[in-house]
């Protein structure tokens, strides 16, 4: 664990070769590399579950009167839907997985800062995530009252059973273990950087890392303390949210999106990371305007904490100015970060391998995603658009064009360096036309919907209604998004079959994590290059283009040649 | 309350300005620093450890207890507090593995 020159060998460091295997050895690794990519297997499975439960979604609506489940049951399928990708595989795919892994690699550490923290974080999740899905198992059913669980909806006269306790408790467990790995990636990013690596040489990606961690540590305490509350309404008989009793339901919308707001920022911050990344890759250029992301990035995170009541337009108890003009604040540092995204590949020679495909997909999507969120930050258009599928349309493209197509970017272009194997670009172009293509046929109908007064969270709907022509589209653009992610599982398995070796920089990046091997060995480096930009590798590995003299790469550690 | 927030996040921005006057910079933070900087420990990293697989399945326990009944919290709780004995003695002794 020591990183030193030319030092003999430490009395009190004892190599031992026969640490556990087999289970026990994944079940007590403290290993940034073997919990990130814990958190991206579980949250990857969590996100085909979820994305199963939108395929019945969207079969139940693909026609007027459909009887395909009961309206228990869909009511069941929209919350636990919208609760795992959200909760269980949105935030811990990024930030439970891809920030574990690659945040120690570009910071120039061996492991995070608390590695047994770092493992209960993925265990609190891995057992909150069963919890909420075991709901499914319990006599009453999941719980059905939409993933934000509104009061008196969410209380124990309207919503008894077990279901929606474990909600409350998967929440608890999955809340916690948020907070244990943001200040676990606060306090790497602070403290175990390599020598050279200054706070303002550091990748966009950590950066946002930590501004998420940050979010995280302002946000999901009062997620924890609004659900604590719920708990005593539903079991200990209080009346904090029910009006019977003195209390005030509204309450919950308040706390809970305080909370809500910053939590998809949350979610949607660690993407911008992972595009932020990918686009200098592979458009051969240097990231356009470092410091105003980081700047950006800030801002974001600053407003989001100011504009939660804007979820809220319609209770007439909010101040729609204040809320309305944060809302609208919020498009400037976002629309800074599009200008440097684009500013970047500017001239750039671009190289539309299938993590670029992805990330362009993203600026598109997302582009316009928070293009609609602009119109909902006008109360008026909200009174009209509010519970409808054009609130639905907004969310999806904003959560999907980063989620999933920042995500996926971010996963195809670290695949190699996680597993040492490169995934099929074929597979990968086919996989990215065929989520880029299904993504408009379903979402571009539902803004339409939603304009034509469709409401969220029904079950069915008439004939009379004139929707199911638009739905019908919805649904089989949905059923292209299954294919896509079908063709990305077949990458995988090919990937993992018929493996390609993977260099350790196929792409030619210049971050750190991109000058060791891939995948990277037991804590991390062999050797460092000398840091003095924010991509250090690409230095090291093209000094014709560097005006600083840099020295050979100098062996980090003596006493590990096994 | 605007300025009673603002004074809030004044005092660790304060304190943190005063400290990082008075600290003397790290490796990290030297523009100009080479790998060898960094050499001698870097810090603890504790190797492979059975204790937060065992507060996790505590945590759950405790979290489940609350659903099907106070036992399981009996068990959870305990298993905490074996785990609390458990990290301190591993962290005097470095653990399964040391790397």
């Amino acid at each position: 664990m020591a990183l030193t020159i030319d030092r003999p060998v430490q009395a009190e460091h004892h190599e031992e070769e026969h640490g556990p295997s087999g289970l026990l050895k994944w079940l007590t690794s403290t290993d940034h590399k073997v919990i990130g990519k814990s958190y991206l297997i579980t949250s990857f499975v969590f996100f085909l579950m979820a994305g199963v439960m939108a395929m019945v979604i969207r079969t139940q609506l693909s026609g007027p009167d459909n009887t395909v489940v009961s309206q228990h049951v869909y009511n069941e399928l929209f919350t636990m839907h919208g609760s795992l990708m959200l909760y269980l595989f949105a935030g811990p795919f990024a930030f439970g997985g891809l920030a574990n892994f690659i945040v120690p690699l570009q910071v120039g550490a061996p492991d995070m800062a608390f590695p047994r923290l770092n493992a209960l974080s993925y265990w609190l999740y891995l057992s909150g995530g069963i919890t909420m899905i075991a709901g499914f198992f319990t006599v009453g059913g999941a719980a059905d009252f939409g993933w934000v669980a509104y009061a008196p909806l969410s209380d124990a006269v309207n919503s008894p059973g077990a279901g929606p306790d474990m909600w409350i408790v998967a929440l608890a467990l999955t809340g916690f273990s948020a907070i244990f790995t943001g200040v676990n990636i606060i306090t790497t990013v602070f403290y175990l950087r390599a020598p050279g690596m200054t706070m303002f040489r550091v990748p966009i990606f950590t950066w946002n890392m930590v501004v998420t961690g940050i979010l995280i540590l302002i946000a999901f305490p009062v997620l924890t303390a609004a659900i604590i509350m719920l708990w005593a309404d539903r079991h200990l008989g209080t009346h904090i949210y029910t009006v019977s009793g003195g209390g005030v339901p509204v309450l919950w919308q308040n706390l809970f999106w305080f909370f809500g707001h910053p939590e998809v920022y949350i979610l949607a911050l660690p993407y911008f990371g992972c595009v932020t990344e990918v686009i200098p890759a592979f458009s051969k250029k240097p990231l356009f305007g470092y410091r105003g992301m980081i700047f950006a990035t800030i801002s974001i995170a600053a407003l989001s904490t100011a504009v939660w009541a804007h979820h809220m337009f319609t209770t007439g108890t909010v101040l729609l100015p204040f809320f309305s003009l944060m809302s609208y604040l919020i498009a400037i540092p976002t629309g800074i970060k599009f200008f440097n995204w684009i500013g970047t590949m500017w001239r750039g020679s671009i190289e539309f391998k299938t993590p670029m495909l992805f990330a362009v997909g993203f600026l598109v999507v997302f582009l316009l995603g928070g293009v609609t969120g602009i119109f909902l930050a006008a109360p008026p258009i909200d009174f009209a658009t509010h519970d409808t599928y054009f609130v639905i349309a907004h969310f999806h493209e904003v959560l999907f064009g980063s989620a999933v197509f920042g995500g996926f970017a971010g996963l195809y272009y670290w695949y190699p360096k996680i597993t040492g194997r490169m995934m099929r670009e074929s597979l990968g172009k086919a996989s990215f036309w065929l989520m880029f293509i299904g993504f408009w046929v379903t979402f571009l109908p539902q803004y339409l919907l939603g304009l034509r007064g469709m409401p969220r969270r029904i079950a069915e709907y008439s004939a009379s209604t004139g929707w199911g022509g638009l739905n019908r589209i919805s649904t089989f653009g949905a059923y292209l998004l299954f294919l896509s992610v079908a063709v990305m599982m077949i990458n995988f398995y090919v990937s993992w079959r018929n493996p390609i070796p993977a260099p350790d920089n196929p792409w030619d990046a210049g971050t750190l994590e991109w000058g060791t091997t891939s995948p990277p060995p037991h804590h991390n480096f062999n050797s460092i290059p000398p840091i003095r930009s924010e991509r250090p590798v690409w230095d090291f590995n093209h000094p014709e283009h560097t005006t600083f003299g840099l020295h050979s790469r100098e062996h980090a550690s003596e006493e590990r040649r096994d | 309350m605007l300025l009673a927030t603002c004074f809030l996040g004044a005092l660790p921005g304060g304190y943190y300005l005063w400290w990082s006057r008075r600290m003397t910079p790290r490796a990290e933070d030297d523009a100009e620093a080479l790998p060898s900087s960094g050499a001698g420990t870097v810090g603890a990293f504790p190797g492979s450890s059975i204790w937060p697989f065992v507060i996790g399945m505590g945590a759950l326990l405790v979290g489940l207890s609350l659903i099907f009944g106070l036992w399981s919290a009996v068990v959870g709780v305990s298993m905490g507090v074996f785990a609390v004995f458990g990290v301190i003695s591993e962290s005097r002794h470095g653990g399964i593995s040391r790397h």
